[in-house]
């Protein structure tokens, strides 16, 4: 950094003036017919001109709501990122905002009626029950940062998979709620306003006495400690306060997830350095972020038919930002914090469980091939295939078994592999960007106009992905691909997607249930010389990994350690990334981009007792194996004919398990 | 095997339509008198109009949604539920696969894996050279055509075509413009423009479209709701169902309650109406927006 933009002040005065001018085109574009009486139909209309009151009610409300919510969402990531010590945590990664949009999808459904009691205290019930749940699983280990933030990544992506099967089965009754839910700022009064003003006002109080003792964690826990703080006390207040804040955000303008994450970020990176400094000043750039990208929105969209959401918006403008600032953000060394993290007692005889694993993976999948839906007279009943059925089961239930079954052996070595190079249980397929990339390229493939392409999805997502592999070594070869710094990166990425994603929702446009179903993960179009080449690749790719267990063991000791020990650790950090790669790209072409295999897997085999790295990846195969073969088997046949995305059904057991598991930590 | 015959048959018809020789088709179509074709539809607009040419389809997509979108015609309760629209249930259309699959571009991305198991035939409203309305006259035909009701489709194309002059004499002399949206929340609304059969129903009748801003593949755009004051002459036809609690939330919204078309009472809504589908969901929209609108008609006149 060069000493001249050592403070946020020119960073904040930059994005200050951006606001300026584009508010000052905005006004001059949307209301050049009221030009002189801006302040007058700002603050007091004339009853009688539409113009006036458009501006009064929508325009201006609208500026004050972007700069109140992006100052709360900011004050909230700040204080999750200060008492879990921890960058990547911000209330989307802590499970807050899918809690409130699952209560609010739930209760639109449902319970119409609850509805009128307003939507943000429903929002907020969920953001709480989701942290009600963290808390509950991290809990007994006195709510210690890696499992806080582990959990709230679970709960976030349970809650989400809920979410996305009831979009499934529910497009046209809640295309408003995709609105809502990729964060359209539109005001219609000054309801919203005051509803965060006094909410953000009453948080600031509350976070005042806080400040002192949050302060102190910057030195070590232990230094803390002896400093007679309660940590648990302290973590419980300082996080209550973060979501709070959060869901109060949630609830008025819907899911805004960049700014909470990115502010603090940049505060910190531009020079704030004592907590007070880094708060003040995250508020001032989220709320400037949010304007901006807000007002840049209004500009665009007379030119579109489709609604581009703010929100969206701002992870789409933010994640280049993020690649940029990545390479000159400060954070602690590459050596990983696993001391905080997990500990397992270790169990004997693993070789005999991983026999019973194969075993039970192999019924899983006669199982699932022998029992489906037959037709019988005029409906369809459920039914054991004899072998008459043989036509039915090699062509059509054979290819989504055998596809689920490879995916999920892809993505468990790819997370294992990922866990293990980076130390980072919250490593996954999905937060290195990889599979973001892939599902990127294959959007845009869907979103080109019908038929005019001899393009495939293949060619399409193998550029997105070796377009995010680029990214990632671009931006990380400087530091030796440091494992937090490319886990950030990742992030980056992945969030540019979740953008497209909303974008493509919120748009209102039909195909988005096609898109919908193919990120959740569906073998629907598996056929049979796909399944074996994939099945191929798969086999391929799992042969070349076993090979690498000594580096598997090594590199969780930290990069110094694994150097002392001979290994050089670059090459193998370049290697074990690139196998990653392949298999991701080759698992989410086939299945979509789902992180949840990726992420649970590993952890499930460590908790079966798994610890050494070729015991461990064995265990994560089969279980992945036998997750998604059980996944796909129960969204065939659970809501027959209607099927569920593989995907999310390996969601929801995954999440299940490995929930449990935390609690008996 | 008792598989064969229908599937020789089916293959026929197949031959027939890629040749497009009538003779052909007309043998096969004789040969298969004894038995109606099983005819499967993922597509509403497919099902709506074969209902409404006097055809029972052996298997329509998602009828829940139908149900609380499309409303008419009703669905015979022979027809059986072949799951989601873009993902036909392939396990089950194997098992007796229906002679002919009627889909939709929109929700095709495989056709050749769909027609290993049974011809799969696009017939869509949309995504055709032609307008809206022939190519919406062009599809009952086609479908007429396939079913051998070619004489019920004649008559409902003629109908339709009486109802749409019937509602131009109605409307005739009709002046000020009118946007037509249906709402997806509280703030936001879809407002129809060419490219539909909202926009048919402007381009036959002297009703203006208030709306002139781009419009997407369906023919609306989605759009907040102050945009729908550019024009405060203009009158609103709200297409129902609102979406859950939006008719209470607009009591809050000071946008809507400020809009000229609302204060001044120029604001009406009509039932529920797929306006993406076929000539029976047109003549429901037309016959809703000539009850709504005539009454303003005639008071221009006087």
């Amino acid at each position: 950094m060069s000493p001249r933009t050592s403070s946020p002040l020119w960073f904040a005065l930059a994005l200050g003036l951006l606001a300026l001018g584009l508010g000052y085109a905005t006004l001059t574009l949307q209301f050049g017919d009221l030009s002189g009486h801006w302040w007058q139909a700002a603050v007091s209309p004339d009853d009688a001109s539409i113009r006036q009151i458009v501006m009064h009610y929508t325009f201006a409300p609208r500026l004050v709501v972007a700069l109140l919510s992006g100052a709360a969402l900011a004050l909230a990531g700040c204080l999750m990122q200060q008492v879990l010590r921890n960058p990547l945590a911000s209330p989307a990664t802590l499970g807050v905002t899918s809690g409130a949009q699952l209560a609010l999808v739930v209760a639109t459904l449902w319970a119409p009626g609850w509805m009128l009691a307003g939507r943000e205290w429903i929002a907020l019930i969920g953001g709480i029950a989701a942290t009600l749940l963290v808390f509950a699983l991290s809990w007994k280990r006195r709510l210690a940062p890696m499992v806080v933030v582990l959990s709230g990544m679970v709960v976030g992506l349970y809650f989400s998979a809920i979410n996305s099967a009831l979009l499934l089965f529910h497009q046209e009754s809640l295309s408003g709620l995709f609105i809502w839910g990729s964060g359209a700022l539109a005001q219609d009064n000054w309801h919203d306003t005051r509803f965060l003003l006094v909410r953000l006002a009453i948080a600031l109080v509350l976070a005042l006495p806080l400040l002192r003792p949050l302060a102190l964690l910057d030195l070590e826990e232990e230094g803390a400690r002896s400093l007679g703080i309660s940590l648990r006390k302290l973590r419980f207040a300082a996080l209550g306060l973060g979501i709070f804040i959060t869901a109060c955000v949630v609830s008025a303008v819907g899911l805004i997830g960049f700014i909470g994450l990115a502010s603090p970020a940049i505060a910190r990176l531009s020079g704030a350095r004592t907590l007070p400094q880094r708060l003040v000043w995250s508020m001032i750039i989220g709320a400037l972020l949010l304007v901006v990208t807000d007002l840049g929105v209004q500009q665009l969209s007379p030119f579109t038919a489709s609604m581009l959401p703010t929100g969206a918006m701002t992870a789409a403008l933010g994640a280049p930002l993020l690649l940029w600032l990545l390479p000159r953000l400060k954070i602690g060394g590459s050596r990983p914090t696993p001391a905080t993290g997990l500990t397992l007692p270790r169990r004997a005889d693993p070789q005999r469980r991983l026999w019973l694993l194969a075993a039970l993976t192999l019924i899983g999948a006669l199982l699932s091939l022998v029992l489906g839906f037959m037709l019988s007279g005029s409906g369809a009943h459920p039914s054991i295939a004899g072998p008459a059925d043989w036509g039915l089961i090699l062509e059509w239930r054979l290819p989504r078994v055998a596809t689920a079954a490879a995916a999920g052996l892809m993505l468990a070595i790819a997370g294992t592999l990922l866990q293990r190079m980076t130390g980072n249980p919250m490593a996954s397929p999905e937060v290195l960007g990889i599979s973001a990339g892939v599902a990127i390229g294959v959007i845009a493939l869907m979103l080109l106009p019908l038929g005019i392409a001899p393009l495939s999805g293949s060619v399409t997502g193998f550029c997105g992905a070796a377009v995010a592999l680029l990214v990632l070594v671009v931006s990380n070869r400087r530091s030796g691909f440091a494992p937090e710094r490319l886990l950030l990166t990742g992030i980056a990425i992945s969030s540019l997607l979740d953008a497209m994603r909303a974008i493509v929702l919120a748009s209102d446009d039909p195909r988005a249930q096609q898109l919908l179903s193919w990120l959740g993960g569906s073998t629907y179009y598996a056929s049979l010389s796909s399944s074996a080449w994939i099945v191929v690749i798969a086999l391929a790719l799992f042969a070349l990994t076993l090979p690498l267990h000594r580096w598997l063991t090594l590199l969780p000791l930290g990069a110094p350690t694994a150097k002392a020990l001979g290994m050089d650790v670059d090459r193998s950090r370049l290697l074990l990334l690139t196998l990653v790669a392949l298999l991701t790209v080759a698992a989410t072409l086939v299945i979509g981009p789902l992180s949840f295999i990726g992420l649970m897997a590993p952890h499930m085999a460590r908790l079966m007792g798994f610890h050494g790295a070729r015991h461990q990846l064995l265990g994560a195969s089969l279980l992945g194996m036998l997750v998604m073969i059980l996944a796909d088997w129960l969204g065939r046949n659970l809501f027959f004919p209607y099927q569920l995305p593989a995907g999310l059904i390996a969601a929801l057991i995954g999440g299940v398990y490995f929930m449990w598991g935390l609690r008996r930590l | 095997m008792p598989r064969v015959r229908p599937f020789i048959l089916s293959l026929a018809l197949v031959v027939a339509w890629l040749t497009g020789s009538p003779t052909l088709a007309n043998t096969a179509l004789a040969d298969e008198a004894q038995r109606s074709p099983r005819i499967a539809a993922a597509n509403w607009t497919a099902a709506e109009t074969l209902i409404a040419l006097g055809v029972t389809p052996y298997a329509v997509s998602d009828i829940p949604n139908y149900n609380a979108w499309v409303k008419a015609p009703a669905i015979p309760s022979a027809t059986i539920d072949i799951g989601l629209r873009n993902e036909p249930n392939l396990e089950l259309l194997a098992q007796h696969p229906p002679d002919l699959l009627l889909s939709s571009a929109l929700f095709s991305r495989d056709n050749a894996r769909l027609e290993r198991l049974m011809p799969v035939r696009m017939i869509d409203g949309f995504y055709t050279d032609q307008p809206f309305f022939e190519a919406t006259i062009a599809m009952t035909r086609q479908i007429g055509e396939l079913t051998g009701h070619q004489a019920q489709a004649e008559t409902l194309i003629a109908e339709t075509t009486r109802q749409l002059e019937a509602a131009s004499q109605a409307l005739k002399g009709i002046d000020t413009p009118v946007y037509i949206v249906q709402f997806s929340d509280a703030q936001h609304v879809r407002v129809f423009g060419e490219g539909n059969m909202v926009g048919t129903l402007f381009a036959r009748t002297d009703l203006e479209n208030a709306w002139t801003g781009p419009t997407n593949a369906w023919g609306y755009a989605s759009i907040p709701i102050d945009r729908l004051a550019a024009h405060p002459e203009a009158s609103i036809v709200v297409i129902e169902p609102y979406p859950r609690q939006v008719e209470r939330e607009l009591d809050d919204n000071q946008i809507w309650q400020h809009l000229p078309a609302v204060r001044e009472g120029r604001l009406s809504s009509i039932d529920p109406v797929w306006p993406y589908g076929g000539l029976i969901s047109l003549q429901r929209l037309v016959e809703s927006m000539v009850d709504v609108m005539a009454p303003v008609a005639k008071d221009n006149h006087s």
